[in-house]
């Protein structure tokens, strides 16, 4: 019944009107990529030098009244280094305020996901360095459609597997409801949300067998120079397919789940700002294998359980330091590790191969960034990839961002 | 790989030392004379349109701000934000009358006052009195100054000894901005709620009044100031 009622005070809201408020981002960016670039490992298409408009980002407020407003953000941009075509509605939420106090406020509609700190900073003014993390677009060894990928499973990902995942989608924004506030003069904060997907699928996947996700934060701000935050997501992460209809008559596809652990720490203090994140990821994924044999051509390549746990761990640090007015300079790592699993292609019963269900990646990215005038930031970059495989790709990317706020 | 990224570390922890080079010692505001004998009073109105509130929308979580404020309704107490100064021929030696000295206030995440007039020279005291950071700084070519992020209470001086119109942000708080106006000399004054002003000690002369506001404007008049009487002057803004 609750739920009803909330609907339609949802509904009634979008009815009501107000005054509207637009504001926005512009980035344009330079880059030249090693030789082996791809947009799924480091954002840049070949090694020719790419001139793109990477966001032009629009943001639509407005105060229904004082404790209901509405915000959304319709966004084009160049995920592969081309100029923007793509325009997107990522954001389009009405927010209840004050429902109790600061103690409780509601969102619902399209939203960003609560899960770790990052999200809240990824936008260009506040983003110290030009690329986003390797969490939130690096394409790992798993389909949405067909689970785990091995070799060979990687070469055929694009056209039969459905692509491959990264451990938070692009952004980081779903469809959902979500509650959030604080308590103890702000001492603790907590905002959970109950989304249309887990972190790793895209926002247009609805097609999840009618699974709902949960992702959520509590952070904990004991001084004005600190705060701890433990995030926490969980959901079924497969789309459905014709690759994986075998799963139809075994629960469907539902079990198959990623489940997300993080940890976030933001330290800062005059001119210094950092911000460290741990995130542990897990998928219970399917293998799905290719047999000619049978119609449809797809079995299980696994042998008693019909899912393999897949584990990855991923940190972040980033530090920002201003130096002259307007100047400041700032340094990321970043690094992507994965578990061992019995590589399922090799098992032969409980004695198969121990292999890295992906290559581990360590990024550094260092940035000077320069602020003319208060709306315009301009940053000269440089990021540096490993990737452990060899031999190993050329990665590197010199980049040069001017954002524009208006 | 490691020593690069070691090196790299101790360059950008160190860069921060620059930020103080920018930095103007405090001065001490100057001693005040005694108010001079031949003086004279400047009295007026300041009428201003009724302006349309420039009212962010308070949805601002995704965008890394806080709740934002009216910044300029229009109206009774928009004309507290004008500031009438005079300039002329016998006004450089004027010292300021002891006062006590001048606070630019971080509250509710807003600058208080959002203009705020003084003399070169003057050290102005920079506090944040929220429970959440501020980053307060000004890219202006009068006076480029960071403050940096200060916990709550702690007051910060900064001098300005070039006059001129600084816009002061906060780094953190995107709808955060405040005006320093640093004039040459200590005959200016900002209006009351009701748009009247007074300037008084004025050396006898004849000077220029003219009147400041972020978004309006009024032209600058000749004024004649005799020892002991009141001048009126009206300014409407537009």
């Amino acid at each position: 019944m609750f739920f009803w009622q909330a609907l339609m005070l949802l509904s009634v809201a979008a009815n009501l009107s107000a005054q509207i408020t637009w504001t926005g981002i512009y980035d344009f960016e330079i880059k030249k990529g090693g030789k082996d670039s791809k947009p799924e490992s480091n954002k840049v298409t070949n090694e020719n030098l790419q001139l793109s408009v990477r966001n032009l980002q629009l943001f639509l407020n407005a105060e229904v009244t004082e404790d209901i407003v509405f915000a959304a953000k319709i966004s084009t941009d160049a995920r592969a280094g081309s100029d923007a075509t793509d325009i997107r509605l990522e954001l389009a939420n009405v927010t209840f305020l004050n429902i109790f106090g600061e103690h409780l406020n509601v969102s619902a509609g399209k939203i960003l996901t609560p899960f770790g700190a990052f999200t809240k900073r990824q936008l260009s003014p506040d983003n110290p360095l030009i690329g986003i993390p390797l969490f939130f677009y690096y394409a790992t060894n798993v389909s949405p459609l067909s689970g785990y990928l091995d070799s060979g499973g990687v070469l055929l990902a694009q056209s039969l597997y459905g692509g491959r995942l990264s451990t938070v989608y692009y952004g980081g924004y779903y469809t959902g409801v979500e509650v959030f506030g604080t308590l103890a003069d702000e001492l603790f904060s907590y905002d959970v949300a109950v989304m249309n997907a887990p972190l790793s699928a895209p926002n247009s996947a609805i097609n999840l067998d009618k699974n709902l996700a949960f992702h959520g934060r509590v952070a904990l701000r004991p001084a004005i120079w600190g705060e701890l935050g433990a995030s926490f997501s969980t959901g079924s992460f497969l789309q459905s397919g014709p690759v994986n209809a075998l799963f139809s008559s075994k629960g469907g596809i539902v079990k198959f789940t990623q489940q997300t652990f993080g940890l976030d720490l933001v330290l800062s203090y005059l001119y210094y700002e950092l911000n460290a994140e741990y995130i542990r990821n897990q998928y219970n994924a399917p293998y799905i294998v290719y047999d000619f044999t049978i119609n449809p051509p797809y079995k299980s390549g696994l042998t008693g359980s019909d899912q393999i746990s897949l584990k990855n761990d991923e940190l972040l640090v980033d530090l920002k330091i201003d130096f002259f007015p307007g100047f400041y300079a700032a340094g990321r790592l970043n690094l992507l590790t994965f578990g061992n699993i019995t590589d399922p292609a090799t098992a032969s019963g409980t004695f198969g191969n121990q292999v890295r269900w992906d290559r581990n990646v360590t990024r550094t990215e260092i940035v000077v960034g320069y602020k003319p005038v208060r709306n315009v930031l301009v940053k000269l970059g440089y990021q540096w990839t490993r990737v452990d495989v060899n031999p190993r790709p050329d990665l590197n990317v010199a980049a040069t961002q001017v954002s524009v706020t208006f | 790989m490691i020593k690069s990224i070691l090196f790299t570390a101790g360059c950008l922890i160190t860069l921060p030392a620059f930020a103080f080079f920018y930095e103007v010692p405090n001065t001490k505001a100057r001693d005040s004379l005694p108010i001079q004998e031949q003086t004279g009073t400047i009295v007026g109105t300041v009428t201003i349109p009724v302006l349309p509130p420039t009212r962010p929308a308070r949805s601002s979580r995704y965008r890394r701000g806080t709740e934002a404020k009216e910044t300029n309704t229009g109206g009774p107490s928009e004309v507290k934000s004008v500031v009438i100064y005079l300039e002329g021929l016998g006004l450089e030696g004027v010292r300021p009358a002891k006062s006590r000295t001048p606070m630019l206030d971080q509250r509710d995440a807003e600058f208080i006052p959002h203009v705020l007039p003084v003399v070169k020279g003057t050290s102005v005291q920079i506090v944040n009195r929220d429970r959440t950071y501020h980053n307060v700084f000004s890219l202006s070519n009068v006076k480029k100054f960071n403050i940096g992020r200060r916990p709550t209470g702690e007051e910060v001086p900064v001098s300005f000894e070039k006059s001129g119109v600084i816009q002061v942000f906060c780094d953190i708080h995107s709808n955060m901005s405040a005006f320093i106006v640093v004039l040459d000399n200590p005959m200016f004054t900002q209006p009351l709620e009701n748009g009247e002003f007074h300037l008084t000690n004025i050396p006898a002369g004849r000077f220029t009044i003219k009147s400041w506001h972020e978004r309006l404007s009024a032209p600058p008049q000749e004024v004649t100031v005799r020892a002991g009487e009141n001048t009126k002057v009206d300014f409407t803004l537009r």
